[in-house]
Protein backbone atom coordinates (compact mmCIF):
# COMPACT_ATOMS: atom_id res chain seq x y z
CA UNK A 1 0.00 0.00 0.00
CA UNK A 2 1.23 3.37 -0.98
CA UNK A 3 0.38 6.50 0.53
CA UNK A 4 1.04 10.01 -1.48
CA UNK A 5 1.51 13.09 -0.63
CA UNK A 6 0.46 15.83 -3.04
CA UNK A 7 1.99 19.24 -2.70
CA UNK A 8 -0.95 21.22 -2.21
CA UNK A 9 -1.67 18.97 0.62
CA UNK A 10 1.70 19.23 1.88
CA UNK A 11 1.27 23.07 1.75
CA UNK A 12 -1.97 23.16 3.59
CA UNK A 13 -0.36 21.01 6.10
CA UNK A 14 2.69 23.33 6.79
CA UNK A 15 4.37 21.53 8.82
CA UNK A 16 1.54 20.24 11.28
CA UNK A 17 0.91 16.13 11.50
CA UNK A 18 -1.36 14.84 9.07
CA UNK A 19 -3.80 11.69 10.71
CA UNK A 20 -5.28 9.44 7.85
CA UNK A 21 -7.95 7.64 9.49
CA UNK A 22 -11.57 5.40 9.50
CA UNK A 23 -14.45 7.08 10.00
CA UNK A 24 -16.91 4.56 10.08
CA UNK A 25 -20.26 4.85 8.17
CA UNK A 26 -23.72 2.99 9.29
CA UNK A 27 -25.58 1.99 6.26
CA UNK A 28 -29.72 2.73 6.94
CA UNK A 29 -29.97 -1.19 6.13
CA UNK A 30 -27.77 -2.44 8.81
CA UNK A 31 -23.54 -3.10 8.32
CA UNK A 32 -20.81 -0.22 8.59
CA UNK A 33 -17.91 1.17 6.20
CA UNK A 34 -14.77 2.71 7.08
CA UNK A 35 -14.14 5.79 4.73
CA UNK A 36 -10.92 7.21 4.81
CA UNK A 37 -10.32 10.73 6.33
CA UNK A 38 -7.64 12.98 6.17
CA UNK A 39 -7.08 15.52 9.66
CA UNK A 40 -4.95 17.57 10.62
CA UNK A 41 -3.24 16.83 13.94
CA UNK A 42 -2.06 13.92 15.71
CA UNK A 43 -4.60 11.14 16.48
CA UNK A 44 -5.55 11.09 20.60
CA UNK A 45 -4.64 7.45 20.49
CA UNK A 46 -1.21 7.75 18.52
CA UNK A 47 -0.31 4.35 20.12
CA UNK A 48 -2.57 2.45 17.62
CA UNK A 49 -1.54 4.40 14.88
CA UNK A 50 1.25 3.44 12.01
CA UNK A 51 3.78 6.77 12.27
CA UNK A 52 5.69 7.44 9.08
CA UNK A 53 7.53 10.72 7.71
CA UNK A 54 6.41 11.55 4.71
CA UNK A 55 8.24 14.71 3.16
CA UNK A 56 8.78 16.34 6.51
CA UNK A 57 5.27 15.73 7.47
CA UNK A 58 4.40 13.35 10.68
CA UNK A 59 2.06 10.55 9.44
CA UNK A 60 -0.32 8.85 11.09
CA UNK A 61 -2.27 6.11 9.41
CA UNK A 62 -5.28 4.29 11.11
CA UNK A 63 -4.76 -0.02 10.94
CA UNK A 64 -9.13 0.13 10.74
CA UNK A 65 -8.75 1.30 7.03
CA UNK A 66 -7.99 -1.99 6.04
CA UNK A 67 -7.09 -3.30 2.51
CA UNK A 68 -6.70 0.08 0.68
CA UNK A 69 -4.57 0.59 -2.15
CA UNK A 70 -3.11 4.23 -3.38
CA UNK A 71 -3.82 6.33 -1.23
CA UNK A 72 -3.43 9.87 -2.06
CA UNK A 73 -3.87 12.58 0.10
CA UNK A 74 -5.14 16.23 -1.21
CA UNK A 75 -6.66 19.16 -0.71
CA UNK A 76 -10.27 20.35 -2.10
CA UNK A 77 -11.74 23.94 -1.55
CA UNK A 78 -10.47 27.59 -1.78
CA UNK A 79 -9.05 30.09 0.75
CA UNK A 80 -11.01 29.43 3.99
CA UNK A 81 -13.26 26.17 2.30
CA UNK A 82 -9.72 24.05 2.16
CA UNK A 83 -10.14 20.66 3.61
CA UNK A 84 -7.56 17.62 3.04
CA UNK A 85 -9.14 14.51 1.40
CA UNK A 86 -8.06 11.31 0.66
CA UNK A 87 -8.62 8.81 -2.15
CA UNK A 88 -8.22 4.88 -2.67
CA UNK A 89 -9.00 2.29 -4.42
CA UNK A 90 -9.84 -0.90 -2.34
CA UNK A 91 -7.93 -3.66 -3.85
CA UNK A 92 -10.40 -6.28 -5.65
CA UNK A 93 -10.40 -9.89 -4.58
CA UNK A 94 -12.10 -12.46 -6.68
CA UNK A 95 -12.99 -14.75 -4.03
CA UNK A 96 -14.81 -11.69 -2.18
CA UNK B 1 3.93 2.77 19.10
CA UNK B 2 4.68 1.34 15.73
CA UNK B 3 7.80 3.44 14.03
CA UNK B 4 8.37 2.81 10.73
CA UNK B 5 11.02 3.44 8.44
CA UNK B 6 10.17 5.57 5.71
CA UNK B 7 10.56 4.99 2.09
CA UNK B 8 10.66 7.86 0.44
CA UNK B 9 10.71 7.74 -3.65
CA UNK B 10 10.39 11.07 -5.62
CA UNK B 11 8.48 11.07 -8.41
CA UNK B 12 6.72 14.16 -10.65
CA UNK B 13 3.70 14.28 -11.93
CA UNK B 14 2.14 17.35 -14.07
CA UNK B 15 5.52 18.98 -12.39
CA UNK B 16 4.08 18.73 -8.84
CA UNK B 17 6.62 16.95 -6.81
CA UNK B 18 5.60 14.04 -4.42
CA UNK B 19 6.50 11.35 -1.84
CA UNK B 20 5.61 8.36 -1.84
CA UNK B 21 5.73 5.99 1.02
CA UNK B 22 4.84 2.21 1.98
CA UNK B 23 2.50 1.29 4.79
CA UNK B 24 0.84 -1.53 6.98
CA UNK B 25 -2.58 -1.53 7.40
CA UNK B 26 -4.42 -4.26 9.32
CA UNK B 27 -5.95 -6.11 6.43
CA UNK B 28 -9.38 -6.58 8.25
CA UNK B 29 -11.26 -3.46 8.09
CA UNK B 30 -13.29 -4.28 11.89
CA UNK B 31 -16.80 -4.86 11.27
CA UNK B 32 -17.14 -3.55 7.91
CA UNK B 33 -19.67 -5.14 5.07
CA UNK B 34 -23.48 -5.65 4.94
CA UNK B 35 -23.61 -7.51 8.72
CA UNK B 36 -26.05 -10.32 9.44
CA UNK B 37 -28.75 -7.57 9.85
CA UNK B 38 -28.25 -5.76 6.56
CA UNK B 39 -27.91 -9.58 5.05
CA UNK B 40 -31.22 -11.20 5.89
CA UNK B 41 -33.28 -8.01 5.65
CA UNK B 42 -35.87 -8.91 3.95
CA UNK B 43 -36.54 -11.61 6.20
CA UNK B 44 -36.93 -9.30 9.30
CA UNK B 45 -38.94 -7.14 7.18
CA UNK B 46 -41.27 -9.95 6.16
CA UNK B 47 -41.31 -10.91 10.06
CA UNK B 48 -42.31 -7.25 10.76
CA UNK B 49 -45.11 -7.26 8.69
CA UNK B 50 -46.10 -10.57 10.05
CA UNK B 51 -45.87 -9.20 13.10
CA UNK B 52 -47.79 -5.90 12.94
CA UNK B 53 -50.62 -7.32 10.97
CA UNK B 54 -50.80 -9.99 14.15
CA UNK B 55 -50.66 -7.35 16.52
CA UNK B 56 -53.52 -5.19 14.45
CA UNK B 57 -55.86 -7.87 14.11
CA UNK B 58 -55.39 -9.10 17.83
CA UNK B 59 -54.34 -6.10 20.16
CA UNK B 60 -56.65 -3.67 17.86
CA UNK B 61 -56.27 -0.98 20.49
CA UNK B 62 -52.89 -0.09 19.63
CA UNK B 63 -53.40 0.97 16.55
CA UNK B 64 -56.65 2.85 17.63
CA UNK B 65 -54.47 4.52 20.90
CA UNK B 66 -51.76 5.57 18.26
CA UNK B 67 -54.07 7.18 15.71
CA UNK B 68 -55.34 9.38 18.37
CA UNK B 69 -51.67 10.95 19.04
CA UNK B 70 -52.52 13.01 15.61
CA UNK B 71 -51.58 16.53 15.32
CA UNK B 72 -52.01 18.31 11.42
CA UNK B 73 -52.39 14.93 10.08
CA UNK B 74 -48.80 14.08 11.12
CA UNK B 75 -48.93 10.44 14.02
CA UNK B 76 -46.60 11.72 16.92
CA UNK B 77 -45.22 8.36 17.74
CA UNK B 78 -45.02 7.46 13.79
CA UNK B 79 -43.09 10.78 13.46
CA UNK B 80 -40.66 9.99 16.60
CA UNK B 81 -40.04 6.93 15.16
CA UNK B 82 -38.98 7.92 11.70
CA UNK B 83 -36.62 10.55 13.24
CA UNK B 84 -34.98 7.30 14.97
CA UNK B 85 -34.54 6.27 11.51
CA UNK B 86 -33.94 9.23 9.25
CA UNK B 87 -31.45 11.22 12.28
CA UNK B 88 -28.90 9.09 12.59
CA UNK B 89 -28.35 8.92 8.83
CA UNK B 90 -28.40 13.10 8.49
CA UNK B 91 -25.70 12.89 11.61
CA UNK B 92 -23.37 10.95 9.49
CA UNK B 93 -23.70 13.52 6.21
CA UNK B 94 -20.60 15.39 5.98
CA UNK B 95 -21.18 18.38 3.96
CA UNK B 96 -18.03 19.46 3.93
CA UNK B 97 -17.45 17.01 1.87
CA UNK B 98 -19.58 19.52 -1.16
CA UNK B 99 -15.87 21.12 -1.52
CA UNK B 100 -14.75 18.16 -3.57
CA UNK B 101 -17.59 18.82 -6.52
CA UNK B 102 -14.89 19.72 -8.75
CA UNK B 103 -12.80 16.38 -8.67
CA UNK B 104 -14.00 13.42 -11.45
CA UNK B 105 -17.52 16.07 -12.37
CA UNK B 106 -18.32 13.90 -15.24
CA UNK B 107 -18.78 11.10 -12.48
CA UNK B 108 -20.71 13.79 -10.52
CA UNK B 109 -22.26 14.91 -13.30
CA UNK B 110 -23.71 11.35 -14.07
CA UNK B 111 -24.90 10.69 -10.69
CA UNK B 112 -26.62 13.90 -10.18
CA UNK B 113 -28.26 13.60 -13.50
CA UNK B 114 -29.62 10.08 -13.63
CA UNK B 115 -30.99 10.76 -10.10
CA UNK B 116 -32.92 13.39 -10.86
CA UNK B 117 -33.28 14.06 -14.44
CA UNK B 118 -34.13 10.54 -15.06
CA UNK B 119 -34.77 8.71 -11.86
CA UNK B 120 -38.22 9.86 -10.73
CA UNK B 121 -39.81 10.14 -14.11
CA UNK B 122 -38.88 6.41 -14.87
CA UNK B 123 -40.06 5.38 -11.79
CA UNK B 124 -43.13 6.95 -12.45
CA UNK B 125 -43.60 5.75 -15.93
CA UNK B 126 -42.60 2.62 -14.93
CA UNK B 127 -44.89 1.94 -12.09
CA UNK B 128 -47.94 3.63 -13.73
CA UNK B 129 -47.49 0.98 -16.79
CA UNK B 130 -47.59 -1.87 -14.64
CA UNK B 131 -49.71 -1.06 -11.92
CA UNK B 132 -52.57 0.84 -13.86
CA UNK B 133 -52.38 -1.04 -17.28
CA UNK B 134 -50.79 -4.28 -17.02
CA UNK B 135 -51.94 -5.09 -13.31
CA UNK B 136 -55.03 -3.10 -14.06
CA UNK B 137 -57.27 -6.59 -13.97
CA UNK B 138 -56.03 -7.43 -10.63
CA UNK B 139 -55.56 -3.96 -8.58
CA UNK B 140 -58.54 -1.70 -8.14
CA UNK B 141 -57.94 1.90 -9.98
CA UNK B 142 -58.13 4.03 -6.76
CA UNK B 143 -55.43 1.63 -5.14
CA UNK B 144 -53.41 1.05 -7.94
CA UNK B 145 -52.66 5.04 -7.56
CA UNK B 146 -52.17 5.21 -4.52
CA UNK B 147 -49.04 2.28 -5.04
CA UNK B 148 -48.51 4.75 -7.12
CA UNK B 149 -47.95 7.55 -5.25
CA UNK B 150 -45.52 5.09 -3.19
CA UNK B 151 -43.23 4.58 -5.93
CA UNK B 152 -42.93 8.35 -6.80
CA UNK B 153 -42.03 8.76 -3.65
CA UNK B 154 -39.24 6.26 -3.65
CA UNK B 155 -38.23 7.63 -7.16
CA UNK B 156 -37.76 11.23 -5.39
CA UNK B 157 -35.65 10.10 -3.00
CA UNK B 158 -32.08 8.43 -3.84
CA UNK B 159 -30.00 6.42 -1.01
CA UNK B 160 -27.90 8.16 1.59
CA UNK B 161 -27.02 5.98 4.00
CA UNK B 162 -26.40 2.48 2.24
CA UNK B 163 -24.50 3.83 -0.20
CA UNK B 164 -21.13 3.88 1.93
CA UNK B 165 -21.98 0.22 2.65
CA UNK B 166 -22.34 -0.87 -0.85
CA UNK B 167 -19.13 1.30 -2.32
CA UNK B 168 -17.22 -0.90 0.12
CA UNK B 169 -18.69 -4.45 -1.10
CA UNK B 170 -18.00 -2.70 -4.89
CA UNK B 171 -14.24 -1.48 -4.07
CA UNK B 172 -15.38 2.11 -4.53
CA UNK B 173 -13.58 5.32 -4.19
CA UNK B 174 -14.94 6.48 -0.45
CA UNK B 175 -13.71 9.63 -0.63
CA UNK B 176 -15.67 9.82 -3.68
CA UNK B 177 -18.82 8.40 -2.39
CA UNK B 178 -18.95 11.10 0.45
CA UNK B 179 -18.99 14.01 -2.27
CA UNK B 180 -21.74 12.12 -3.81
CA UNK B 181 -24.37 12.01 -0.80
CA UNK B 182 -23.44 15.09 0.55
CA UNK B 183 -24.08 16.57 -3.01
CA UNK B 184 -27.46 14.54 -3.60
CA UNK B 185 -28.55 15.13 0.06
CA UNK B 186 -28.25 19.08 -0.69
CA UNK B 187 -30.26 18.77 -4.34
CA UNK B 188 -32.99 16.71 -1.98
CA UNK B 189 -33.39 19.56 0.16
CA UNK B 190 -34.93 21.30 -2.78
CA UNK B 191 -36.00 19.00 -5.45
CA UNK B 192 -37.87 16.45 -3.51
CA UNK B 193 -40.79 18.61 -2.90
CA UNK B 194 -41.28 20.15 -6.44
CA UNK B 195 -40.62 16.59 -8.20
CA UNK B 196 -43.37 14.72 -5.85
CA UNK B 197 -46.01 17.16 -6.44
CA UNK B 198 -45.26 17.46 -10.22
CA UNK B 199 -45.94 13.56 -10.42
CA UNK B 200 -48.17 13.19 -8.12
CA UNK B 201 -50.51 15.83 -10.29
CA UNK B 202 -49.09 14.23 -13.22
CA UNK B 203 -51.39 11.07 -12.01
CA UNK B 204 -54.48 12.86 -10.99
CA UNK B 205 -53.24 11.98 -7.17
CA UNK B 206 -53.85 15.55 -5.48
CA UNK B 207 -51.76 16.81 -2.18
CA UNK B 208 -51.83 20.23 -1.07
CA UNK B 209 -48.44 21.69 -0.94
CA UNK B 210 -48.28 22.57 2.53
CA UNK B 211 -49.06 18.85 3.88
CA UNK B 212 -45.75 18.35 1.01
CA UNK B 213 -43.53 21.07 2.56
CA UNK B 214 -44.92 19.94 6.19
CA UNK B 215 -43.53 16.28 5.86
CA UNK B 216 -40.05 17.77 4.17
CA UNK B 217 -39.46 20.22 6.79
CA UNK B 218 -40.07 17.32 9.24
CA UNK B 219 -38.46 14.40 7.68
CA UNK B 220 -35.78 16.39 5.74
CA UNK B 221 -34.97 19.66 7.29
CA UNK B 222 -35.46 19.05 10.81
CA UNK B 223 -33.21 15.84 10.78
CA UNK B 224 -31.03 17.07 8.42
CA UNK B 225 -30.45 20.10 10.47
CA UNK B 226 -30.25 18.56 13.91
CA UNK B 227 -27.53 16.42 12.17
CA UNK B 228 -25.73 19.09 10.96
CA UNK B 229 -25.89 20.54 14.14
CA UNK B 230 -25.33 17.62 16.15
CA UNK B 231 -22.19 16.62 14.12
CA UNK B 232 -20.19 20.15 14.25
CA UNK B 233 -20.65 20.83 17.99
CA UNK B 234 -19.53 16.77 19.08
CA UNK B 235 -16.91 16.93 16.52
CA UNK B 236 -15.75 20.58 18.05
CA UNK B 237 -16.30 19.27 22.08
CA UNK B 238 -15.04 15.72 21.28
CA UNK B 239 -13.19 15.62 18.12
CA UNK B 240 -13.71 13.51 14.62
CA UNK B 241 -11.97 10.92 16.54
CA UNK B 242 -14.56 10.38 19.35
CA UNK B 243 -17.25 10.93 17.02
CA UNK B 244 -16.82 8.23 14.67
CA UNK B 245 -15.65 5.62 16.76
CA UNK B 246 -18.00 6.22 19.33
CA UNK B 247 -20.78 8.32 18.88
CA UNK B 248 -21.74 6.89 15.80
CA UNK B 249 -21.19 3.65 16.63
CA UNK B 250 -23.07 4.13 19.69
CA UNK B 251 -26.40 5.27 17.21
CA UNK B 252 -25.52 2.62 14.73
CA UNK B 253 -28.35 -0.06 15.15
CA UNK B 254 -30.93 2.99 15.82
CA UNK B 255 -31.54 3.62 12.18
CA UNK B 256 -32.28 -0.25 11.36
CA UNK B 257 -34.08 -1.00 15.05
CA UNK B 258 -36.40 2.05 13.97
CA UNK B 259 -37.40 0.92 10.63
CA UNK B 260 -38.75 -2.70 12.33
CA UNK B 261 -40.05 -0.67 14.58
CA UNK B 262 -42.12 1.38 12.37
CA UNK B 263 -43.07 -1.43 10.08
CA UNK B 264 -44.63 -3.21 12.82
CA UNK B 265 -46.91 0.01 13.60
CA UNK B 266 -47.27 0.60 10.31
CA UNK B 267 -48.66 -2.74 9.68
CA UNK B 268 -50.32 -3.09 12.30
CA UNK B 269 -52.53 -0.52 10.77
CA UNK B 270 -52.16 -1.78 7.32
CA UNK B 271 -53.95 -5.50 8.59
CA UNK B 272 -57.17 -5.39 6.62
CA UNK B 273 -55.28 -4.08 3.28
CA UNK B 274 -52.47 -6.95 3.60
CA UNK B 275 -54.94 -9.39 4.63
CA UNK B 276 -57.41 -8.89 1.85
CA UNK B 277 -54.50 -7.79 -0.78
CA UNK B 278 -51.88 -10.15 0.11
CA UNK B 279 -50.95 -10.67 -3.26
CA UNK B 280 -50.65 -6.93 -4.34
CA UNK B 281 -47.05 -6.88 -2.37
CA UNK B 282 -45.82 -9.06 -5.36
CA UNK B 283 -47.69 -6.88 -7.66
CA UNK B 284 -45.84 -3.79 -6.56
CA UNK B 285 -42.32 -5.85 -6.51
CA UNK B 286 -42.65 -5.68 -10.54
CA UNK B 287 -42.25 -2.08 -11.61
CA UNK B 288 -39.79 -1.61 -8.29
CA UNK B 289 -37.45 -3.97 -9.22
CA UNK B 290 -37.35 -3.54 -12.89
CA UNK B 291 -36.87 0.39 -12.18
CA UNK B 292 -33.68 -0.66 -9.89
CA UNK B 293 -31.97 -2.74 -12.60
CA UNK B 294 -32.94 -0.03 -15.43
CA UNK B 295 -31.51 2.62 -13.34
CA UNK B 296 -28.48 0.63 -12.19
CA UNK B 297 -27.54 -0.33 -16.35
CA UNK B 298 -28.57 2.71 -17.33
CA UNK B 299 -25.69 4.74 -14.99
CA UNK B 300 -23.09 2.02 -15.05
CA UNK B 301 -23.64 2.10 -19.06
CA UNK B 302 -22.66 6.02 -18.89
CA UNK B 303 -20.52 5.84 -17.17
CA UNK B 304 -18.64 2.85 -18.99
CA UNK B 305 -19.16 4.78 -22.10
CA UNK B 306 -17.15 8.03 -20.68
CA UNK B 307 -14.86 5.79 -19.02
CA UNK B 308 -14.95 6.84 -16.01
CA UNK B 309 -12.67 4.53 -13.06
CA UNK B 310 -15.04 1.52 -12.04
CA UNK B 311 -14.19 2.70 -8.12
CA UNK B 312 -16.62 5.95 -8.97
CA UNK B 313 -18.95 4.46 -11.44
CA UNK B 314 -20.13 1.70 -9.30
CA UNK B 315 -21.23 3.49 -6.66
CA UNK B 316 -22.64 6.23 -8.61
CA UNK B 317 -24.49 3.73 -10.31
CA UNK B 318 -25.85 2.40 -7.51
CA UNK B 319 -26.89 5.88 -5.47
CA UNK B 320 -29.69 6.23 -8.16
CA UNK B 321 -30.89 2.46 -8.15
CA UNK B 322 -31.30 2.16 -4.57
CA UNK B 323 -33.92 4.61 -2.41
CA UNK B 324 -33.99 6.32 0.73
CA UNK B 325 -36.65 4.28 1.63
CA UNK B 326 -37.24 5.62 5.33
CA UNK B 327 -38.27 9.27 3.78
CA UNK B 328 -40.67 7.83 1.17
CA UNK B 329 -41.93 5.80 3.86
CA UNK B 330 -42.43 8.95 6.20
CA UNK B 331 -43.35 11.29 3.29
CA UNK B 332 -46.25 8.23 2.58
CA UNK B 333 -47.55 8.31 6.21
CA UNK B 334 -47.45 11.93 6.21
CA UNK B 335 -48.77 12.71 2.54
CA UNK B 336 -51.91 9.34 2.31
CA UNK B 337 -51.52 7.95 5.98
CA UNK B 338 -50.64 5.16 8.05
CA UNK B 339 -53.44 2.57 6.13
CA UNK B 340 -52.95 4.28 2.65
CA UNK B 341 -51.73 2.02 -0.18
CA UNK B 342 -49.12 4.60 -0.91
CA UNK B 343 -47.42 3.58 2.41
CA UNK B 344 -47.39 -0.22 1.16
CA UNK B 345 -45.80 0.61 -1.58
CA UNK B 346 -43.01 2.31 -0.68
CA UNK B 347 -42.72 -0.87 2.66
CA UNK B 348 -42.08 -2.86 -1.06
CA UNK B 349 -39.18 -0.96 -1.54
CA UNK B 350 -37.54 -2.31 1.71
CA UNK B 351 -38.35 -5.70 1.16
CA UNK B 352 -37.15 -5.96 -2.57
CA UNK B 353 -33.62 -3.44 -1.57
CA UNK B 354 -31.44 -5.59 0.08
CA UNK B 355 -31.58 -8.61 -2.18
CA UNK B 356 -31.44 -6.83 -5.47
CA UNK B 357 -28.99 -4.49 -4.79
CA UNK B 358 -26.28 -7.51 -3.85
CA UNK B 359 -27.27 -8.73 -7.39
CA UNK B 360 -26.18 -5.96 -8.60
CA UNK B 361 -22.70 -5.03 -6.30
CA UNK B 362 -22.05 -9.25 -7.51
CA UNK B 363 -22.45 -8.24 -11.31
CA UNK B 364 -20.48 -5.06 -10.69
CA UNK B 365 -17.67 -6.34 -9.26
CA UNK B 366 -17.45 -9.36 -11.82
CA UNK B 367 -17.74 -6.69 -14.82
CA UNK B 368 -15.11 -4.58 -13.32
CA UNK B 369 -12.86 -5.36 -15.97
CA UNK B 370 -14.55 -3.15 -18.58
CA UNK B 371 -13.74 0.02 -16.68
CA UNK B 372 -9.96 1.70 -17.16
CA UNK B 373 -7.53 1.04 -14.44
CA UNK B 374 -7.07 3.31 -11.62
CA UNK B 375 -3.86 5.61 -12.02
CA UNK B 376 -1.80 3.98 -8.86
CA UNK B 377 0.11 6.31 -6.50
Amino acid sequence: MTLRLTDGAAEHLAGRPLVVRASLRNGCCGGSAPVPVAEIGPPTDAASFTVMHLGGIEVHVDPRLGPVDGLVVDVDGLWRWRRLRVECERPHDENR
Amino acid sequence: MTEQETQHASSSEGGASTDSIDAFPDPAAEGAGLGVFGRFLTIWVAAAIVAGVALGQAVPAVPETLARYEYASVSAPVAVLIWAMIFPMMVQVDFGAVVGVRREPRGLLVTTGVNWLIKPFTMYAIAWFFLLVVFSRFIDEPLAREYLAGAILLGAAPCTAMVFVWSYLLKGDPGYTLVQVAVNDLIMLVAFAPIVVFLLGVSDISVPWDTVLLSVLLYIVIPLAAGYTTRVVLIRRRGGEWFDQVFLKRIGSVTPAGLIVTLVVLFAFQGDVILDNPFHLALIAVPLTIQTVFIFFLAYGIFRRLRIRHSVAAPGSLIGASNFFELAVAAAIALFGLQSGAALATVVGVLVEVPLMLALVRYANATRHHFPEPVRA
